[in-house]
């Protein structure tokens, strides 16, 4: 049951933090689906598979945190560019600020269970 | 030849992940779905676009990446698959229900309504369609055996009462009718057997 359990408790961390971490590679200046899911994939463990980056973009759209537009581009279809708005930096800035403190509270905890 | 049958079976591969994934976000309202399916099928075409066509192989592992329907269709607040599993009950109580009993009817429709294995569309026609063909079978088989009884023809002949229509129209409302009973509920079997043979 264990590992089952380790799975569950990570699919729910994500949920909030994942479009968080979207929204912080936007900062950087618009990117299209593929770019964000290679670039978040690279790093593990923040999406669950690639193609579970669309349904949260659809969010993060429809919560109007990010907009879309489309672009040309010089091999294949246009692509769809996602892009921060003024309400999706409002919302990282916020995010940020309150996930330094969780995560250090949780560091401490953590490490006073371990020296123990 | 053998890279003309790779590249088609790497397509294959495609449309049946992009079917799959279709058929995982039913329950997730029509505009997002579009929008999900679009994407990733955009995202498998650009991945695509570094890769040798041919290659299946390459393809699996791309696919591999985008990863499992279910789990897309979870992030979309999709409905869990525990809702369908009443599923294949609601055709056949649709056509048996009012036959046996009323309530049989009602739970058919319960079902139909309660899922998201069917369209809206679908669930509208499959609940008002075939009561009014259920009525209409009715009327043509009483007509019908009227008027293989005589009473097609002048009024003196026909000793029965009621309603009298001509032989043919008589049999033409009961086909109809019959039609209108069964197909709606034949549709939501077929549309359930392609859902999950696209899951499978």
């Amino acid at each position: 049951m264990e590992p089952g359990e380790d799975v569950n408790w990570l699919a729910q961390v994500r949920r909030g933090v994942a479009e968080h971490c979207v929204l912080a590679l936007l900062t950087k200046g618009e990117r299209y689906g593929f770019e964000l899911a290679r670039e978040l994939g690279a790093r593990g463990q923040i999406i669950a598979s690639e193609g579970t980056l669309y349904p949260l973009l659809a969010r993060l759209r429809r919560n109007g945190l990010v907009e879309t537009s489309w672009r040309e581009s010089n091999a294949g279809p246009p692509r769809r560019y996602y892009h921060l708005t003024r309400d999706g930096e409002l919302a990282l800035a916020s995010f940020t600020k309150q996930w330094r403190v969780f995560r250090d509270a949780v560091d401490e905890i953590l490490d006073e269970g371990i020296q123990e | 030849m053998t890279s003309r049958q790779a590249v088609s079976q790497a397509d294959k591969l495609v449309q049946r992940y992009l079917a799959q994934l279709d058929a995982a976000l039913q329950g997730v309202d029509a505009s997002r779905r579009e929008e999900i399916l679009a994407e990733v099928h955009g995202h498998i075409d650009e991945g695509r676009t570094g890769l040798d066509p041919d290659d299946a192989a390459s393809v699996r592992t791309l696919l591999d990446r985008v990863g499992d329907p279910a789990a897309i269709a979870a992030e979309a607040g999709a409905p869990p698959p525990g809702s369908r599993r009443w599923d294949m009950w609601a055709p056949w109580l649709i056509i048996f229900g009012p036959v046996a009993s009323g309530l049989g009817w009602i739970a058919g429709v319960l079902i139909l309504w309660t899922s998201p294995t069917w369209s809206r569309r679908d669930k509208l026609i499959a609940t008002l369609v075939p009561p009014v063909g259920l009525v209409a079978l009715f009327f043509g088989l009483v007509t019908t055996l009227r008027a293989a009884a005589g009473c097609s023809g002048p009024a003196a002949t026909c000793t029965a009462k009621g309603l009298t229509l001509p032989l043919g129209v008589a049999i033409l409302l009961l086909v109809v009718g019959l039609a209108a009973h069964l197909l709606p509920p034949i549709h939501l079997m077929r549309t359930r057997r392609r859902q999950l043979s696209a899951l499978a």
